[in-house]
């Protein structure tokens, strides 16, 4: 089970705690009917900034589990705007509802939601901090395509020094025993306290700028999008930017196993043509993402104080 | 060897690494019966120490040091050592300690941290007290030296 009531950052789980999520969730997927634990149970999706995909997410894994969901979707439907303050807002929402998900532009503001509040909150995203949900739903489907996680070749491809969800990946992937490949151009490398990380956790890793040399070694491919506004210099980002685009002929002879993820929305870094392919799973990941929130939400509620 | 004055009564912050009682007369500088001249500052630079090297030393005659201000100067000067004297004197001695974890000591560098957007208390981990490392429990940003600002 979990030891703390709320799940704010990739940081404070274990190797156990992950691994009890992703069994937590297979046994859900797998017997999807039998659940309705959380009848008349209150999900509040607290959301300070619009996040349509990752809110329906979570008004569909509670709703799955049987219960109710209340909320707002914009810091302009809160009373924020008005001069309330955000603690005063949670104090009010807390009487409302049994578990929180929230969704805040602040960094810390779910780590803060936590301390404020008595029942579960779940960190939707706060600013460019943490979104450990997106995690565990990536971590989750690379178990669930491989059967397993340790011992796998996964690459991280795109922008690896900005992107929130490639360093809480890294984060992850830490704790299990991998290889990785990091691909990037040089401008957008991990920044060096990720590389210290994985060395302090004795992680093979490889750097490179593309991805081609190495697809028919991987088991993981993961994407991530490549933003023009990271580049100084208009003719460098012209020149990359076709050459981080996967297409389905490229993955000729790549090997059986290997899926691609990505943790959407996608631009144009991966083919149309590619999601025909066996070995695209980010559709599928995606809709992984439910069933790891009704997982978070069954065991933070059958664990903390939310239960009644 | 007589390296600065004598006080009667007041503060010595002694073994501050050289270099640093700049520093740490930023901190002192905000204390009120410090900077509207009720005490006399005395700073010496670059001294012969067996402990560090090099030491720069500071006295203050006439001031004491609240507990917040003692920890204040404890994240510029982590090896500094703090004497009270009274009556020509000392009445205690004690070296300073960085405590793990900082409750609203410094303000977190990060403008869109939930500290700096909500009236509250901030709270900090230390990392590492002589690198100066200070990680924010909220918004997990690392704050070096360079960046500390107190609340």
């Amino acid at each position: 089970m979990l030891s703390s009531k709320d799940i704010i950052s990739i940081k404070d789980l274990s190797r156990e705690a992950i691994l009890n999520i992703l069994d937590t969730t297979d046994l859900l997927l797998d017997h999807e009917t039998k659940h309705e634990t959380m009848r008349g149970k209150i999900l509040a999706t607290v959301f300070y900034e619009t996040s349509t995909r990752t809110k329906i997410s979570f008004n569909v894994a509670m709703k799955r589990l049987g219960g109710n969901v209340i909320g707002f979707s914009h810091l302009k439907n809160s009373s924020f705007l008005k001069g309330e303050s955000f603690y005063d807002t949670l104090k009010i929402l807390e009487g409302y509802c049994d578990i929180m998900a929230l969704r805040a532009p602040w960094e810390g503001a779910a780590r803060y939601a936590g301390e404020i509040v008595q029942v579960p909150v779940i960190n939707a995203g706060d600013g460019a901090n943490q979104h450990p949900t997106q995690t565990l739903l990536d971590l989750y489907t690379i178990r669930r395509t491989q059967g397993r996680i340790d011992k796998l070749k996964i690459g991280l491809l795109g922008d690896l020094k900005y992107g929130r969800t490639v360093h809480s990946l890294l984060l992850g992937l830490g704790l299990f025993n991998v290889e990785l490949f990091l691909i990037s151009p040089k401008q957008l490398k991990i920044p060096n306290r990720y590389q210290r990380y994985l060395e302090s956790r004795e992680i093979r890793y490889h750097q490179m700028p593309d991805y081609r040399e190495i697809l028919k070694e991987l088991d993981i491919l993961y994407v991530t999008r490549v933003q023009k506004e990271r580049f100084a210099d208009e003719i460098e980002y012209a020149q990359l930017k076709d050459s981080y685009i996967l297409t389905r002929a490229e993955l000729k002879g790549v090997r059986d196993n290997l899926r691609v993820l990505h943790p959407l929305p996608r631009v144009n870094e991966i083919a149309t043509d590619v999601d025909e392919s066996v070995h695209a799973a980010y559709f599928e990941q995606a809709k992984y993402g439910v069933n790891v929130r009704e997982a978070l939400i069954y065991m933070l509620m059958k664990a903390g104080k939310g239960e009644s | 060897m007589k390296q600065i004055d004598f006080i009667q009564n007041g503060t010595v912050i002694d073994h501050i690494k050289a270099g640093e009682s700049f520093k740490v007369l930023e901190v002192l500088q905000m204390i009120e019966h410090i900077s509207e001249g009720q005490c006399k500052v005395m700073i010496g630079c670059n001294f012969d120490s067996g402990v560090i090297n090099r030491k720069d030393i500071i006295k203050i005659s006439g001031g004491f040091l609240t507990q917040k201000e003692v920890n204040q100067v404890s994240l510029i000067a982590p090896r500094a050592t703090v004497s009270i004297i009274r009556n020509s004197r000392i009445i205690d001695k004690y070296k300073l300690q960085v405590e793990s974890e900082l409750h609203n000591i410094i303000a977190c560098r990060n403008p869109n941290c939930i500290t700096n957007v909500e009236s509250m208390p901030t709270r900090f981990h230390t990392l590492s007290a002589d690198a100066g490392e200070f990680q924010c429990h909220y918004c997990e940003v690392i704050m070096e030296k360079e960046d500390l600002r107190f609340v």
